[in-house]
């Protein structure tokens, strides 16, 4: 059978597994009562409802015509999402500049026309600019260079 | 009369060096990350919220609405001249803005929105300051149950506004409740959602959520739309002083935007987005001769400019005097409160009387600033502007990487980043609007504390809810607001006003 809102349909699963995995999540704390509720009891009413908005996307999703799902990009959501994680992993052993520098270079793979020059212009620069901003003029304590702290 | 006192007290407070110098910063730092294109208030206002942590409590609420206001500015400058809105309540200023800027006027139209904004923020500066005592005072007699209805109405003007499906954002705001119960819970010391994660047993970090959803997320978004020509009106800016004729044309504009700006603002999910949406929908009834609107009409620029700021304005009413945000950035403004150890609500205008009059009071010195920066830096911000997206966005994500790391200096919120990032690139797939998610993370662990309370006291009789009147009056007010949009005539309006 043909899925007819498939927008709707999937957000609508997506919310009804979470509700689930809500609801027997908190099956491992205890429940209370009403009058004294327990660490469970407001979140299995959250997640009871979570499932339950779930179910109302999901089933007239089937039968009622809606938006089709929007296509997914990978290469800008992975390459951005992989330069954050870099920046952690950098910033925690290498220090703050490289961490910059690390972020930018692997953030512009996100864009299929790479310009390495420009990008390691960019990464300079920004390094520069914001140990200038936030470490120099704003103060914040940042691990600059690596083992340093 | 007490009012002049207490505005007297926060001036006080507020015309220090010190606090002027962060005011000044706040507004400057805030246009200039609001400038950036895709990038509204909300994430602004979680990048340098952690370069608030070190003031003491005034100074860092004085530099944040600084950076609120900055960063509206700054993003009504992007509308204006890229047709890019920084946050959804700009939106309406592309329409004539941009249009403006197109014929070459780009000057008079970033003119008009800095002086409509500064009467409308003078405006509802003046409306905070009356109206937040009287209502504090109701506050204070709230019961847990009155608390618990009032967040409920709160959450269900969140969900009426976000655009899209009402079922999706219902389910943002129980998803973003759900997201706020995670860690320890206060009452019974149990751990809960965390899997075992340490760094999860204070909770999800908020500034990471909201820089993933509204920061990182909108990167990823825009990125996918290159080869979409961005055209940048730079060349042509002209003066930015309106002519005589412009201001003219304008008064009643701004003075409709103001009015109307003010008491949108307080309602509970309202605030800059409805009430610009509002002022220019009624500027084009209202307006005389209205046949220009679409086309570059300055009074399409100055109505909603003045309309968001006053709403942007007021909408501290509700966060100062009850502790309840009304949108994302309060809901921030909230967390800033509770990180400097401070509980947001009625009590605070008793307790900390130099507190709350120092932020009235700075709301003013903020609107001036802004005036004062904007009207001489319009050539930097453009100038920003026209660099391309390919040098931008590295430079956002830096920006990000660093608000977020700030917070506790702990790398691992650098990876609820990732995460969060990941889920709101999902949701705007999926369609689902992000901002009752914040609502209801900031909301979620309150929620569950003054049911806990409401229900203690009623020996677990849920018709408490009921039986109290003021709790019964935000039920049902909340009931009506659901109600309303479930009538096919209100609901297509709605559609419409949130299209446009």
């Amino acid at each position: 059978m043909r899925i007819k809102s498939p927008s709707d349909f999937w957000c609508g699963l997506l919310f009804a597994a979470i509700g689930i995995a809500v609801l027997a999540v908190a099956g491992q704390y205890r429940l209370g009562t009403a009058a004294r509720m327990g660490p469970a009891y407001f979140p299995t009413l959250l997640g009871g409802l979570l499932l339950f908005l779930g179910f109302t996307l999901t089933v007239p999703a089937l039968f009622k015509d809606g938006e089709p799902l929007q296509k997914l990009h990978w290469r800008p959501l992975l390459m951005v999402l992989l330069s954050v994680a870099v920046f952690g992993l950098a910033l925690a052993y290498l220090g703050f500049a490289v961490a910059v520098a690390a972020l930018v270079v692997v953030a512009s793979l996100a864009n299929p026309d790479l310009r390495p020059l420009e990008t390691a212009g960019l990464a300079v620069f920004l390094a520069v600019f914001s140990i200038g901003l936030f470490v120099g003029l704003l103060g914040v304590p940042l691990p600059l260079w690596p083992g340093g702290s | 009369m007490d009012i002049i006192a207490n505005l007297a007290l926060g001036f006080g407070v507020a015309v220090t060096v010190t606090n002027l110098l962060y005011c000044f910063l706040g507004v400057f730092l805030g246009t200039l990350i609001g400038v950036l294109p895709g990038i509204g208030p909300v994430a602004t206002v979680a990048m340098l919220l952690p370069l608030t942590f070190s003031l003491d409590p005034a100074t860092a609420m004085i530099m944040l609405a600084g950076i609120y206001y900055g960063a509206q500015y700054g993003g009504s400058t992007t509308a204006i001249l890229v047709n890019i809105p920084g946050e959804s309540s700009s939106v309406v200023t592309t329409l004539d803005g941009y249009q403006m800027a197109r014929q070459g006027r780009a000057g008079p139209a970033l003119g008009i929105a800095a002086i409509g904004s500064f009467i409308a923020g003078s405006f509802a500066t003046l409306v905070v300051a009356l109206f937040s005592p009287p209502l504090a005072e109701i506050a204070l007699k709230f019961q847990p149950a009155d608390y618990f209805s009032l967040m409920v109405f709160g959450l269900v003007g969140a969900v009426v506004l976000a655009r899209g499906s009402l079922r999706k954002a219902i389910g943002m705001v129980v998803l973003g409740l759900i997201l706020g119960l995670v860690g320890t819970d206060v009452n019974s010391g149990v751990m809960r959602f965390t899997f075992g994660i340490p760094a999860l047993a204070e909770g999800i970090s908020f500034v990471a959520l909201a820089m993933g959803l509204f920061g990182v997320a909108e990167v990823i978004a825009n990125l996918e739309q290159r080869g979409k020509n961005r055209e940048v009106f730079t060349s042509r800016l002209g003066s930015v002083l309106p002519s005589r004729g412009d201001l003219k044309r304008s008064a009643w504009s701004i003075a409709r935007g103001t009015g109307l700006g003010s008491v949108l603002g307080i309602l509970p999910g309202g605030g800059a987005l409805l009430a610009s949406f509002a002022a220019y929908t009624i500027e084009k009834k209202v307006a005389k001769p209205p046949r220009d609107f679409g086309n570059g009409d300055i009074r399409g620029v100055a109505a909603p400019e003045a309309a968001n700021n006053a709403g942007a304005q007021t909408s501290f009413i509700p966060m100062l005097t009850l502790g309840v945000p009304s949108n994302p950035t309060m809901a921030l403004m909230i967390g800033a409160l509770m990180i400097q150890g401070i509980q947001p609500g009625p009590q605070v205008l008793t307790q900390r009387p130099e507190l709350f009059w120092g932020i009235v009071a700075s709301m003013w010195i903020g609107n001036l600033f802004l005036l004062a920066l904007n009207l001489p830096l319009i050539g930097l911000w453009v100038r920003l502007l026209a660099a391309p997206y390919r040098l931008l966005f590295p430079a956002i994500l830096v920006f990000c990487c660093i608000g977020v790391f700030t917070i506790n200096n702990n790398a691992s919120d650098l990876f609820q980043l990732v995460v969060f990032s990941a889920l709101g690139y999902l949701l705007i797939k999926l369609g689902c609007e992000p901002a009752p998610l914040i609502l209801g993370l900031v909301l979620g662990p309150m929620m569950e504390e003054y049911l806990r309370r409401a229900l203690l006291i009623s020996l677990g009789d849920p018709t408490v809810l009921v039986t109290s009147p003021l709790s019964l009056a935000f039920l049902l007010a909340a009931a009506a607001l659901l109600a309303s949009i479930a009538v096919p005539l209100i609901r297509s309006k709605r559609e419409e006003a949130l299209k446009e």
